[in-house]
């Protein structure tokens, strides 16, 4: 019977170089005059800053030094070393490090089609797919992440996370952490397993013969003369711990069914597990609670006709249009809500940017959540704290204090509540990054350009795609627009704020439809919502010399 | 256990039962508490009746009858001068399932199944509850010469997934023949088998390893007895057990005869060779959907203990569907081949009471037996006739209303009942609603 095609084409060369790196990691690490090399000359002192350190009392002003890639000292009496490069922190307030749990961040992959099939990569780490040049990672900083759980959500097994610092010349340096937890997730292949029940069914059968692989081996070295030996599997033997139950699986769940899915599969074969992503927890809360597992709650808001039971409060009800509008803002609370709900439950939680289509979002979101039911402090805790807990490092993340890993969000501004507040500094392993100020919103428009215009526009839908001209005209946040596709014209009206196109409309037949993009400059990337036909997304492009909006896009 | 305990433990079972039964005639009104009102009852199983009334309790028929009483707090509703008759099934169907519906990766998986992957909200439900359908057996496509298990579910609107599940219906195994196994229109044609003799192939080298793989673990249970009872010093390492293996575990439930085969079928000659392969591995005889050649072999489907589930009239969509014919249902019925009507279809589901009527147009199959093709026959074909189907005491509450007689031209389903509650209400329902819904949902067809 033919098994699943699993990719195990690693010439020897880098083979070696991944069993080499963690070897001279160590090495590097053991040796304190490397290690001052590596950091070498980054004192800094932050003064007059508030330190909130997540140990105790806030320090309302104090001092705090960061030497050779470490907090040094901090306190309201600490004055700054005469060799240190001085911050002026007046008006700001450090944070630990915010570390993202669970994140995508500076992940490389192929396309999808040309990927290595991600049935079972138990043995690969996350870090393996990880670019620490890419431009990504300046996204993250720039939203106060000085961390992240860095795991592959395209796969079944889909390998080991990896917790990196998010700034860094390179995959050792850049690494903190390991954990012992095996991804696992619910994402069809090119090949078998390509559906949802496949993939199911897939879990079940590795599951069966990781242990199965762990009979064989475990009798072969008891007694290797009286059986054949086995064959070797790395990616099978790096999922034995997990089987066993001994470490956990992190299940990649998204909808309230994925979640129910992998805890009978966790049930079945008596696995421990964390979730991540958990977009739709707000559902389930009570199993989420019986569950007791540390949740990586997800700050990507699905948009609500996304999110399950939709349909159960609007099919075949004969609803007003303001009916309609409270029911729509009511879930769009309810997804907001989604990690006050994760909180609630009492589970150790963490907060993350997995699956967000843009983490550039993060703090906006974040707000949203805090705006939702989610206590502040507990926002920072599940930012710092929590998910150095729930990773085994805490002893050197997660708060400021003396020895720990100089990591440091620095904030102009409360960020947790206040949309004009902005990240200034992130401080990585020592390292500064300095952000400017956001500029203030040009008056009357958005802040991230114009929508007014003609726009060439891609369609997609069911793996066809097709162009389509829109035209839309601004009037400060009112924009009207029409999207012509095949020869057919549908009109929408809405606002576009902040960069984000926000648009209703009507299709004859069909009834309402959204229209959602965001632009910036003269791209833009967004969703048709079809109601319960789904969604077709499209990315566009202005029309070069045809602005029918009164303003040329300022760059 | 011991006897003693074991006849101690019934004794108490059956007097706990006895309680419940009694409780549940004193208890208050539950939600699946039910009294239907003077209508005609369309038992399917014992004739119709007329001004009879219905009592369903805690989810179950209790009571059928002239001029009942309602026990208090129950609900009642009143069908006079309307037509009350079993839920409607829909034994194929492919509503309800998240992310794919064909795993057309490979030929054979029968270990992948639909039971994993309900989606409990799919708006399709509520049309088929307005068509009157209470339970649909949601299937695996037909991509595979073995496809996937299938699930029977109640099509219970706005509950979690597991309550729709229907308990204990027997597992269903999809295989399947002729042009879409052979991804004859596939883009990329390279997949085995590319002929039905190839076809064949696969089915018999797929159950003649599961024969294998029970085999070997019957050796291996022979053998561990024997470690078992062998001495502790003698006796060294256990014996290993075979690889398990989800795949040959599901065909040896077909070996064993407790799957049910449904085999996607068009022609004759290929249904005839798989009853041949299921006698060769003495398979008990399972349903062939669509059978749109049936009528050709009859006699031998009849012979053979096979049932069907097929499209009343539809035919010549594509080369193996030109030799269709509408007359399929009469002919299988006058040879006593077990048939049911199904819509493999989100759109066609709406109205399954008038694929029934095609029956009678078609040769004039007697009007119930038209009805029990959307009924007690497609329970059979599940193996759940013990459950729905019919109205009869003791069977789940699940009940359509209509307005006309189902077959009527007029007819329209005016309220379905699953386990005794209300799952659509013409009355309560926005029928003409904004929006419609996307019939096929880019499923496959047939």
């Amino acid at each position: 019977m033919p098994r699943p095609v699993i990719s195990r084409d690693r010439s020897m060369f880098p083979r070696a170089v991944r069993l080499l790196l963690p070897a001279l990691a160590v090495v590097i690490l053991l040796s304190p005059c490397d290690v001052s090399a590596q950091f070498e000359g980054r004192v800094y002192a932050i003064t007059d800053a508030r330190l909130v350190t997540l140990t105790g009392q806030v320090i309302e002003s104090g001092t705090i030094v960061l030497r050779g890639g470490l907090i040094e000292a901090l306190g309201a009496d600490v004055s700054p070393p005469a060799d240190a490069i001085i911050v002026d922190g007046e008006g700001m307030t450090v944070y630990p490090g915010f570390i993202d749990a669970y994140s995508q961040a500076g992940l490389a992959l192929p396309d999808r089609q040309e990927r290595e099939h991600a049935g079972n990569i138990a043995d690969r780490l996350a870090t393996e797919y990880f670019d620490p040049a890419s431009s990504d990672l300046a996204v993250y900083r720039k939203q106060g992440l000085t961390s992240a759980l860095v795991a592959r959500s395209d796969g079944v097994f889909g390998g080991r996370p990896v917790l990196v610092n998010l700034m860094g010349d390179d995959v050792p340096s850049m690494t903190v952490r390991t954990p012992v937890v095996q991804v696992m997730g619910y994402q069809g292949q090119n090949d078998y397993p390509g559906t949802l029940m496949a993939v199911v069914a897939y879990q079940r059968q590795t599951l069966i013969d990781a242990s199965y692989h762990d009979l064989l081996q475990t009798r072969y070295r008891r007694d290797p003369r009286a059986m054949v030996r086995p064959p070797a599997d790395p990616d099978l033997e790096a999922l034995i711990p997990a089987a066993r139950g001994e470490t956990p699986f992190l299940g990649i769940v998204h909808l309230e069914n994925d979640f129910k899915r992998l805890r009978s599969l966790a049930a079945e074969f008596n696995l421990r597990y964390w979730i991540a992503g958990a977009e739709e927890a707000f559902r389930v809360p009570d199993l989420i609670e019986a569950a007791g597992v540390p949740v990586l709650v997800s700050l990507n808001f699905p948009s609500i006709n996304q999110v399950t039971g939709y349909w159960f409060d609007r099919a075949y009800r004969n609803l007003s249009e303001e009916e309609t509008e409270e029911l729509d803002t009511r879930d769009k609370t309810a997804v907001h809500s989604n990690p006050a709900a994760v909180f609630r439950t009492g589970v150790p939680f963490a907060l993350a940017t997995g699956g967000m289509r843009d983490p550039g979002d993060f703090l906006k979101n974040l707000r949203l959540a805090v705006e939702a039911g989610l206590p502040a402090e507990e926002a920072l805790k599940a930012l710092t704290i929590n998910p150095a807990t729930i990773f085994g490092v805490a002893e050197v993340m997660g708060t400021l204090e003396p020895g720990k890993i100089a990591n440091l969000t620095v904030t102009s501004g409360d960020v947790f509540t206040d949309e004009d507040a902005w990240i200034s500094h992130v401080f990585v392993d020592g390292r500064k990054e300095t952000f400017e100020a956001p500029k203030p919103p040009s008056p009357g428009g958005g802040g991230g350009g114009e929508a007014g215009g003609s726009w060439t526009v891609t369609l997609s839908l069911g793996g066809e795609s097709t162009e389509a001209e829109m035209i839309l005209t601004q009037e400060g946040e009112t924009v009207t627009g029409e999207l012509t596709v095949e020869g057919q014209t549908i009109e929408f009206e809405g606002t576009f704020r902040d960069g984000e196109l926000d648009l209703k409309g009507s299709i004859p037949d069909l009834g309402a439809i959204t229209l959602t993009a965001t632009i910036e400059g003269d791209e833009m990337s967004g969703s048709l919502g079809l109601g319960p036909m789904g969604n077709a997304d499209f990315t566009g492009k202005r029309n070069p010399g045809n602005t029918s909006g009164e303003r040329r896009v300022r760059r | 256990m011991t006897a003693k305990r074991v006849k101690v433990r019934s004794v108490l079972t059956v007097l706990v039962l006895a309680i419940f039964v009694a409780a549940t005639w004193a208890l208050p009104a539950l939600a699946q508490d039910l009294f239907i009102r003077g209508g005609t009852v369309i038992t399917i199983t014992s004739g119709d009746l007329s001004d009879t009334d219905v009592l369903i309790r805690d989810g179950k028929i209790v009571e059928i009858g002239q001029n009942l009483e309602a026990p208090e707090g129950v609900r009642v509703i009143d069908a006079r001068g309307r037509f009350v008759m079993p839920g409607i099934l829909d034994d194929h169907s492919h509503m309800g399932v998240d992310r794919g519906i064909n795993e057309g990766s490979r030929s054979v998986v029968p270990e992948v199944s639909i039971a994993d992957v309900i989606k409990h909200d799919d708006p399709a439900f509520l049309t088929a509850l307005a068509g009157g359908i209470t339970t649909i057996h949601t299937m695996h496509g037909s991509a595979n010469s073995i496809g996937g298990q299938n699930e029977v579910i109640k099509l219970k609107w706005g509950r979690p997934w597991e309550e729709l599940v229907f308990p204990d219906a027997p597992v269903t195994l999809k295989l399947a023949l002729g042009e879409n196994v052979r991804r004859s229109s596939s883009d990329d044609p390279t997949r085995y088998p590319r002929s039905r003799s190839g076809v064949a192939e696969v089915m018999r080298e797929s159950f003649q390893q599961a024969r294998n793989y029970m085999e070997a673990w019957e050796v291996y249970q022979a053998e561990k007895a024997a470690w078992d009872r062998a001495n502790r010093r003698t006796r060294g390492f256990a014996p290993l057990p075979p690889r398990r293996d989800l795949q040959l575990e599901v065909l040896a439930g077909v070996l064993k005869g407790t799957t049910i085969i449904r085999c996607h079928a068009y022609r004759a000659d290929e249904m005839a060779m798989i009853m041949e392969v299921c006698k060769e591995f003495d398979i008990p005889p399972g349903v062939f959907e669509h059978a749109l050649d049936g009528y050709k072999i009859a006699p031998e489907l009849a012979r053979n203990g096979w049932g069907t589930s097929v499209f009343a009239d539809s035919w010549g969509y594509k080369i193996e569907a030109y030799e269709a014919i509408p007359y399929k249902m009469l002919i299988h019925y006058e040879h006593g081949v077990r048939t049911s009507i199904n819509s493999d279809s989100a759109e066609r589901v709406r109205r399954l009471y008038q694929e029934a009527a095609r029956g009678v147009k078609y040769g004039g199959i007697p009007e119930n037996e038209c009805l029990k093709m959307i009924t007690i026959n497609s329970a059979m074909n599940l193996g759940i006739e013990e459950r729905v189907g019919s109205i009869e005491i003791g069977k789940d509450g699940d009940i359509a209303i209509f307005s006309h007689y189902p077959l009527h031209t007029a007819a329209r389903c005016e309220m379905t009942i699953i386990d005794g509650e209300i799952y659509f209400d013409r009355s309560e329902t926005d029928v003409a609603a904004t929006w419609v819904i996307d019939p096929d949902g880019g499923q496959d067809k047939q």
